[in-house]
C-alpha cells in the first residue's frame, strides 16, 4: 500500500517516525525551555513561540527508549486539540511511504503509530497525529 | 474573582523554585510569610522528592498556601497565555496559563486549585 499523501520523516533517537506533511508546520531550534510542574516525564517543558506556547513531547521517553540528549530540534505538529513539538535528532525531509498502515500495538502510545511503513530511508513508523494529542491530553 | 486565558493580569508573584519557576496572581494571595516545613512546597511539583530550604516563603492565601525558595511581585500587566490541552491536567489542573516577565516564560498556577485538585496527578 502506499500513500496519496508526503509525510515528513524524522529520526528520534534509533527510531524513526513520520507525520502527515500537511500536519507538520515547520521545524523549530528548540530553545532553554520552562519546566511546567506536575506534567508527566515525556513533556519536557514549553516555549513561547510567536505568542503561543508549545510544549515538547520527547517520544524517545513515550515510546520506553529514552536517550540521554539535550534535543536542538522539534517538528511542530498541528492538531484540532492544540499543536505539539515532537523532538527530532534528524530532520530527513518528505517522503512516500509504502508499506503497512496498520496500528502498531493495542495499548499506549503505539495505538496511536501506524506502520511498518517504508521510506527511501528505511522503516518509519507514522504517528497518527489527531490521535496521538488526544492520547497525550488524556494522559497528561 | 477568576482570570481567563487571553486576559491581561495586573500584578503576578514571580516564584523560584529550584532551577524552576512559577508564578501565582497576586491577587489570590492575602499574605507572605516565612514558612514552617510542614507547608506544601512547589519544588514538589518538579521532583516528588524535593524538600524545601530552611528559608522558604509561604504564599498564603484563604483556600491554599505554597512554599517557595524565593519570590518577587511582578506589577506590570502581562497576558495569560493559555495551557495547551495536553497539560490541562497537570498538577490536579491547577495551570491556569503562563505569563512572559523579565524575559522568560513562567507557569501561572491557581492556589486553590492546588488545594482541591479537579484531576489529581
Amino acid at each position: 500500500m502506499a500513500d496519496a499523501h508526503g509525510h515528513l520523516v524524522f529520526a528520534c533517537g534509533s527510531s524513526l517516525y513520520a507525520v502527515p506533511a500537511d500536519t507538520a508546520s515547520e521545524v523549530v531550534n528548540v530553545p532553554t525551555l520552562t519546566r511546567v510542574p506536575g506534567s508527566p516525564p515525556h513533556l519536557l517543558g514549553v516555549f513561547a513561540h510567536r505568542g503561543e506556547v508549545l510544549p515538547v513531547v520527547d517520544l524517545t521517553r513515550l515510546t520506553g527508549h529514552p536517550i540521554d540528549e539535550v534535543f536542538k530540534r522539534a517538528v511542530l505538529v498541528r492538531t484540532p486539540r492544540g499543536a505539539v513539538a515532537l523532538t527530532a535528532t534528524r530532520v530527513l525531509g518528505v517522503s512516500s511511504l509504502e508499506g503497512s498502515f496498520d496500528r502498531l500495538g493495542e495499548t499506549g502510545v503505539h495505538q496511536h503509530l501506524r506502520g511498518p511503513a517504508r521510506a527511501a530511508v528505511g522503516e518509519v513508523a507514522i504517528i497518527d497525529t489527531q490521535t496521538f494529542v488526544e492520547f497525550l491530553a488524556s494522559a497528561g | 474573582m477568576t482570570t481567563d486565558a487571553g486576559d491581561v493580569i495586573e500584578g503576578v508573584v514571580l516564584c523560584r523554585v529550584g532551577a524552576d519557576r512559577l508564578a501565582v496572581r497576586a491577587h489570590e494571595v492575602t499574605a507572605f510569610e516565612i514558612a514552617d516545613a510542614a507547608a506544601p512546597y512547589a519544588g514538589r511539583g518538579f521532583d516528588p522528592t524535593a524538600t524545601s530550604p530552611h528559608d522558604a516563603r509561604l504564599l498564603r492565601s484563604p483556600t491554599g498556601s505554597l512554599a517557595v525558595d524565593s519570590l518577587e511581585v511582578h506589577t506590570e500587566r502581562v497576558r495569560l497565555m493559555p495551557v495547551p490541552d495536553v497539560l490541562a491536567r497537570a498538577w490536579g489542573g491547577a495551570l491556569a496559563g503562563f505569563v512572559e516577565a523579565g524575559g522568560a516564560l513562567w507557569p501561572v498556577v491557581t492556589l486553590a486549585r492546588l488545594a482541591n485538585p479537579e484531576h489529581p496527578s
